[in-house]
């Protein structure tokens, strides 16, 4: 492997090797060699040539598609509150109707990650002190924007065959052996309220990494003079 | 170049190249350095900037890419402007040279009315 070869490949080290990706290596590959070839055929020794070569391209994040430079640490911050919000918020719909099974059982789950992420929420704060100011890191919107599509495709697909198997588990004995459906009371009917609503407590998931697009677009960096 | 001057020729960076490529097919390098003669050495294009111009301009469909053959240093990735690609380049052009004295009345020549 050539010296062009090994710094090209440090240049995509940390790039997912999608189609575009290798291309886009080959392309600069290429004309980084052409360009040091020209440079020597000048008068330049190999070594300088080289490094000219090098110094005409240091980074390619701002180069895949999708990839958007962001303030990183306010991103993280807010994305920690949110995520926060919506499941006190989860726990706290959960309280009154906790006599319930199993909701008792989900909402003391919903408070334990709540503390969890509370803890992790502290622990990046206070290791936030040490990082530069306005550091910036880029991130793959794209990639974001499918996680984000595909939870809330399996949400759907999920909530379906939820309901689904509830209402099997209610209804299906009227339908085969014509045994009459018992709700014996309000607190049956709640207990069948409960069991279907339940399952909606997911879309935590799909809101939760929903916020990765929302809130990359809010801390983009814009109008810098990276470019050019 | 100093950064005000690149400033304003920041803008046109899809230009220049639609223009190079007007002249006929061309890989990366060889579009920046006839850039670089273009301007007399004045200029310089980033790669960078290549690089994003050049995707942007394919999104676009003002021009399109092919793999050359293999050569010493591995294969190459030539541009060709299309169709659509020229009338662009035309009507920057035109718009470029009425913006071009415009500019010049507006902010050139200002001792003339003494």
């Amino acid at each position: 492997m050539s010296d062009l070869d090994i710094y090209v490949n440090n240049l995509f080290a940390k790039q997912k090797q999608t189609r575009e990706v290798q291309d886009l290596k080959a392309e600069i590959r290429a004309n980084l060699e052409a360009k040091k070839n020209d440079l020597i055929a000048g008068g330049m020794s190999e070594k300088e040539a080289l490094e000219q070569a090098k110094s005409g391209i240091t980074e390619v994040d701002s180069l895949i598609s999708g990839n958007m430079k962001i303030y990183i640490n306010p991103f993280k911050q807010e994305r920690y509150q949110r995520c926060l919000i919506y499941l006190l918020s989860a726990w706290l719909f959960t309280i009154p109707v906790s006599v319930y099974y199993p909701v008792g059982r989900i909402s003391v789950t919903l408070f334990l990650i709540s503390a969890g992420i509370g803890i992790s929420y502290f622990v990046f704060q206070s290791a936030l002190k040490k990082r530069p100011e306005n550091e910036t890191e880029y991130v793959n919107v794209k990639r974001y924007e499918r996680m984000a599509k595909a939870a809330w495709i399996i949400w759907a697909v999920f909530i379906l065959l939820c309901s689904l198997l509830t209402t099997a588990a209610y209804f299906s004995s009227n339908i085969w052996f014509g045994r009459s459906v018992s709700i014996t009371g309000p607190y049956a009917l709640g207990q069948l309220f409960v069991n279907y609503l339940n399952p909606f407590l997911t879309v935590l998931c799909p809101l939760s990494l929903g916020l990765n697009v929302r809130l990359a677009g809010k801390y983009e960096v814009r109008n810098d003079g990276t470019a050019e | 170049m100093d950064s005000i001057s690149s400033d304003l020729v920041r803008g046109h960076i899809d230009t220049m190249i639609l223009r190079v490529l007007n002249d006929g097919d061309n890989y990366g390098y060889e579009i920046v350095k006839s850039i670089g003669k273009n301007s007399g050495g004045a200029y310089e294009l980033k790669e960078p900037s290549l690089y994003t111009s050049l995707k942007r301009l394919e999104t676009q469909r003002l021009i399109e890419s092919y793999w050359g053959d293999e050569s010493q240093g591995g294969r190459r990735k030539y541009y060709r402007i299309t169709q659509s690609g020229v009338q662009s380049y035309q009507k920057a052009l035109a718009q470029w040279n009425i913006a071009k004295d415009l500019i010049d009345m507006l902010i050139g020549g200002g001792n003339q009315h003494e």
